[in-house]
């Protein structure tokens, strides 16, 4: 059974803890985490990437330590990072083909996989182009295809879906729902519809820390009671908008239905409603995206 | 399809050449097991064990001779099983009984008549030496390969055919 | 119908014909059902089986080769004709030695920017990041393209002395020496770059050092004084002082590009 351990893991940068005393298990399925720019999500992905060293706290794989395993570890990974790499002047089939020789994938397998990883990510036609020809949500496709190269039972994904339209993330969902048996899949996001949708498990990270786990049920129960809808006049939408952490505002004619997230009831006729995950982002990160 | 491009399209990631492999080797590997140990039933799953236990490890097999390392596979996992049996293949006991099938020609008589002599005769070697005789007279390993699937060494390993031979020949001549 | 026990050994000269044991063995059938059984079981592992590849050094050094654009081979060895060529040329007309070298100077400056290059192409559009998340280490990955330029600056260092030998009346050591020196000191100039920059200014920086080298160089090797045997000693300490700086700039690049913060943070 596949399984990674984190124990007590953290970064610290000068004055501050980029990531803090992080200790997670993580088994086969889809895990979500969520959390505001600058929380730490990056940081931790690289840590499990062995890119970065922790400053302190062990990654384990299988009980064992990522840092120890070294290459072995990394055969059985797949990575998308946030800012995905490329070489603009070589051509999609032989950029993959170049990363899957340094992923080690079995020289008898590099063409069938390029193939099928091509097709899967409706890229085939473009195999031939180079990639500076590419559009954003191609280039993002191509960032898949090569995570998926050497077959990873691990697959860490940093904001994956970043520049992709809603049909092409439709597609990325399907094809990470298919991907995660007997995987572990972790893809960090701050688009809340990804993680509600495909995620087995979401995390909740905060300035450096793990502030919440569980599936979908457990993590929008801790708000429950927390979340309201009023109907105001339009001014003084405007008003509560800048006042209180708005997860939604719809025109209804000359009023303003508002969706407010606030440990307390905001106005007298709110009405409390059952909350959502994009509720769940705002109570516990609207402080951050403010800043 | 040689012994070598096989292994090669298997390291390269072409895992249905090990089929290739089990089809070719089955016969002789499942011969073999029943020699050793005796047990024909048994030898079947003692086969399959064989080439499940190559599959596991082939990343790591260096081409040299395949039916070798098949047999020295085989060999270790009858030893195995024979040790948890807790019993040795005696001598007379386990003779196979299909060698007493009836037949109707002469010809074919006389030649299953000495074709079952052999392996009646090869039941009476003790185990190494029947051992050693099957893996030089019917699977064509050098003595030193024979060395290298028993773990012994090559004075070992002639001295065992030479007493096994001369046990048949004396056996057969009666 | 009685077993007949005949003499084997006489009909089949003593017993060695490996032809009759195989007869003898094709008694033993085996099940065909059975055999079926396993071979299915045998073929379900072998489906499910992940092959493991292990590339070898080789192999790794050749991927790079494949990979690395043809201009990091042959520009170098462009340059280093070039420079030839124009030495002989200088030499037709009478020039004194000093001028000889103090041009050849000029150019070996320019010569390690490929290499350097070559490795900074590693950490170039992000790649740093995810060529460090794969089973061949990016430490690995430096050190082979820096032993590739340093084998194909040194062979052609190596012909360049050799040539020079056959053009000058010198020592060929000397020679060599007089040829490695601006090489070293200009590669501790360009790691310097490679360990302090970030990727957008990298090689125009490379470039203007590059240039700025090979001026000074030209600038203070005009003087004969310079390839005095006197002077000897000034050139075996800046060699072996370039070099154990370059030594411990490799070291540092290797060690930074292992920890992951060079990776993420600087060239990223």
């Amino acid at each position: 059974m596949l399984s990674m351990e984190l124990r007590g893991v953290t970064k610290q940068y000068k004055q501050k803890k980029a990531v803090d005393d992080f200790s997670l298990k993580l088994e086969e399925g889809v895990y979500g985490l969520l959390g505001a720019n600058g929380a730490g999500k990056t940081t931790l992905l690289r840590m499990l990437c062995n890119i970065l060293k922790p400053t302190s706290g062990i990654v384990l794989c299988n009980g064992m330590e990522i840092d120890e395993m070294d290459g072995e570890y990394r055969r059985i990974l797949g990575y998308l990072p946030q800012q995905f790499g490329y070489y603009p002047n070589m051509t999609a089939e032989r950029y993959l083909r170049y990363l899957a020789e340094l992923k080690a994938v079995p020289p008898g397998l590099i063409d069938s996989k390029i193939e099928e990883l091509l097709e899967l990510v409706e890229l085939s036609e473009m195999r031939k182009k180079k990639i500076k020809t590419f559009s954003g949500g191609m280039i993002r496709r191509l960032g898949i295809a090569q995570a998926m190269l050497n077959d990873p039972e691990i697959l860490i994904l940093d904001e994956p879906t970043a520049g992709l339209d809603p049909k092409e993330r439709i597609r990325f969902r399907n094809l990470i729902s298919g991907f995660s048996k007997n995987r572990i899949v972790l893809l960090s996001t701050h688009i809340v519809s990804d993680v509600e949708y495909i995620a087995d498990r979401i995390l909740l990270m905060k300035q450096g820390k793990l502030i919440g786990q569980g599936n979908l049920e457990e993590i929008v129960e801790q708000v429950e009671g927390h979340v309201w809808t009023c109907m105001v006049d339009a001014q003084t939408a405007e008003e509560y908008n800048r006042k209180y952490a708005v997860s939604n505002l719809k025109n209804q004619g000359e009023k303003v239905e508002l969706r407010i997230v606030a440990s307390q009831k905001p106005v007298e006729d709110a009405v409390s409603v059952e909350p959502g995950l994009e509720d769940v982002y705002l109570y516990y990160f609207e402080q951050e995206t403010e800043e | 399809m040689d012994d070598r491009t096989l292994i090669a399209r298997i390291q390269r990631g072409q895992t249905e050449a090990l089929n290739e492999v089990a089809n070719k080797y089955y016969d002789d590997i499942y011969r073999f097991c029943y020699f050793l140990t005796g047990y024909r039933e048994e030898s079947y799953d003692l086969a399959q064990e064989t080439f499940l236990k190559f599959i596991k490890y082939v990343d790591h097999y260096q081409y040299k001779n395949l039916k070798g390392y098949l047999l020295t596979i085989a060999r270790n996992i009858c030893i195995d099983y024979m040790r948890d049996k807790a019993q040795e293949v005696s001598l007379t006991e386990q003779t196979p009984n299909e060698v007493w099938q009836e037949v109707s020609s002469e010809d074919q008589f006389s030649k299953l008549v000495q074709r079952e002599a052999l392996t009646t005769a090869l039941w009476q070697l003790p185990r190494m030496q029947r051992e050693a005789l099957l893996l030089y007279y019917y699977h064509d390993l050098k003595l030193r390969e024979i060395a290298a699937v028993t773990g012994t060494n090559l004075s070992t390993v002639k001295s065992r055919i030479r007493q096994g031979t001369d046990k048949l020949k004396k056996w057969l001549k009666e | 119908m009685k077993r007949k026990k005949t003499e084997l050994w006489s009909l089949y000269g003593a017993g060695r014909d490996r032809r009759f044991w195989k007869l003898a063995m094709k008694n033993i059938t085996v099940d065909s059902l059975k055999k079926q059984q396993a071979l299915r079981m045998i073929s379900q592992t072998a489906g499910e089986k992940r092959i493991i590849s292990r590339p070898s050094l080789v192999h790794k050094i050749g991927v790079q080769i494949r990979y690395l654009e043809k201009g990091y081979f042959v520009f170098p060895v462009l340059l280093m004709s070039g420079a030839l060529g124009i030495v002989n040329g200088m030499k037709q007309t009478g020039v004194r030695e000093v001028e000889l070298f103090t041009v050849l100077s000029a150019v070996i400056a320019l010569l390690g920017i490929f290499g350097t290059i070559s490795i900074s192409r590693l950490f170039s559009n992000h790649m740093g990041e995810l060529e460090a998340s794969c089973f061949c280490s990016i430490g690995e990955l430096v050190a082979i393209r820096m032993t590739l330029s340093a084998f194909i600056n040194g062979v052609l260092l190596l012909a360049c002395s050799i040539v020079m030998r056959g053009w000058i009346q010198m020592e060929f050591l000397r020679i060599l020496l007089y040829i490695l020196t601006p090489f070293l000191v200009s590669n501790c100039l360009y790691y310097a770059i490679l360990l302090r920059m970030r990727d957008k200014n990298i090689i125009l920086s490379f470039g203007a050092t590059g240039i700025l080298s090979g001026a000074v160089w030209s600038f203070f090797l005009r003087n004969s004084l310079v390839y005095a045997r006197g002077a000897m000693a000034v050139w075996i300490g800046m060699a072996v002082c370039s070099g154990m700086i370059l030594i411990g700039e490799i070291h540092w690049l290797l060690k930074g590009a292992e920890k992951g913060e060079m990776i993420c943070y600087q060239w990223n």
